[in-house]
């Protein structure tokens, strides 16, 4: 942002100020609450292909890397 | 409404602490950390409020026992460190040294109608350079390009606290 427009924003009122603090802390929860929304939608997927067999399950995972860590 | 949950209720908190001062349970306090420092710089993302205030009781607790209970029987919540008002965090945090002088010369400001007091700038960059964050020193940046500062009384601040700004 300019630094004019950023001392504009400087001289609002306090209560004015307060309100735009308010409208980012919505704003922030809110790109927070869909970002998680999208790793739920990841996880939701994941689990679906685990239970229609695409997947590899953890302890299936975990066997493999034993087995590599010990040869 | 859960549009004004989702807001900051200043006037609430400050409301607050001056039921807190009227009833004898602190002797003063000022609004300190990030929202005053938004008092004189551009608005920026915080998620509390700082009120620092002046103990009446001088015991090693400084009375929060009873300033939470007090505002628990208004209606607040207890969540780990910080008192809640509508969903909104806020700290009470009792003033010593640096903080304490603070809060004496701190500005006389009214929001929505509600008589408080916030830090002085020169009072917000002297605890912001004895933090040391990064975010303290975004802050004291922030303060130097956007209001005025009084540098012969930042300077005395700096000076008699034994503090050093970080080189810009």
């Amino acid at each position: 942002m300019k630094p004019e427009m950023r001392q504009q924003l400087a001289r609002l009122s306090f209560e004015q100020k307060i309100r735009k603090v308010s409208d980012l802390i919505r704003l922030s929860r809110k790109i927070k609450s869909s970002s998680g929304d999208a790793v739920l939608g990841r996880l939701d997927k994941a689990a679906a292909e685990l239970d229609s067999g695409k997947g590899v399950p953890l302890a299936r995972v975990r066997e493999k890397i034993r087995g590599w860590a010990g040869k | 409404m859960a549009e004004e949950r989702s807001g900051i209720p200043l006037a609430d908190v400050l409301r607050a602490a001056n039921e807190l001062v009227s009833a004898g349970l602190i002797k003063d306090y000022a609004l300190g950390g990030a929202l005053a420092a938004i008092y004189y710089t551009e608005p920026f993302t915080t998620y509390d409020a700082d009120i620092i205030f002046i103990p009446t009781d001088e015991t090693l607790t400084a009375g929060i026992p009873a300033i939470y209970s007090h505002l628990q029987s208004k209606g607040w919540r207890v969540e780990h460190e910080h008192m809640l008002i509508k969903d909104f965090p806020v700290q009470f945090l009792a003033a010593r040294g640096l903080t304490e002088e603070a809060v004496r010369k701190a500005a006389p400001i009214e929001y929505e109608g509600v008589p408080a007091k916030v830090f002085g700038p020169e009072y917000i960059i002297a605890i912001a350079a004895s933090v040391g964050r990064h975010k303290d020193l975004a802050r004291i940046e922030q303060l130097i390009s956007q209001t005025t500062i009084d540098e012969a009384l930042l300077d005395d601040i700096l000076r008699r606290y034994n503090l050093k700004l970080p080189k810009r």
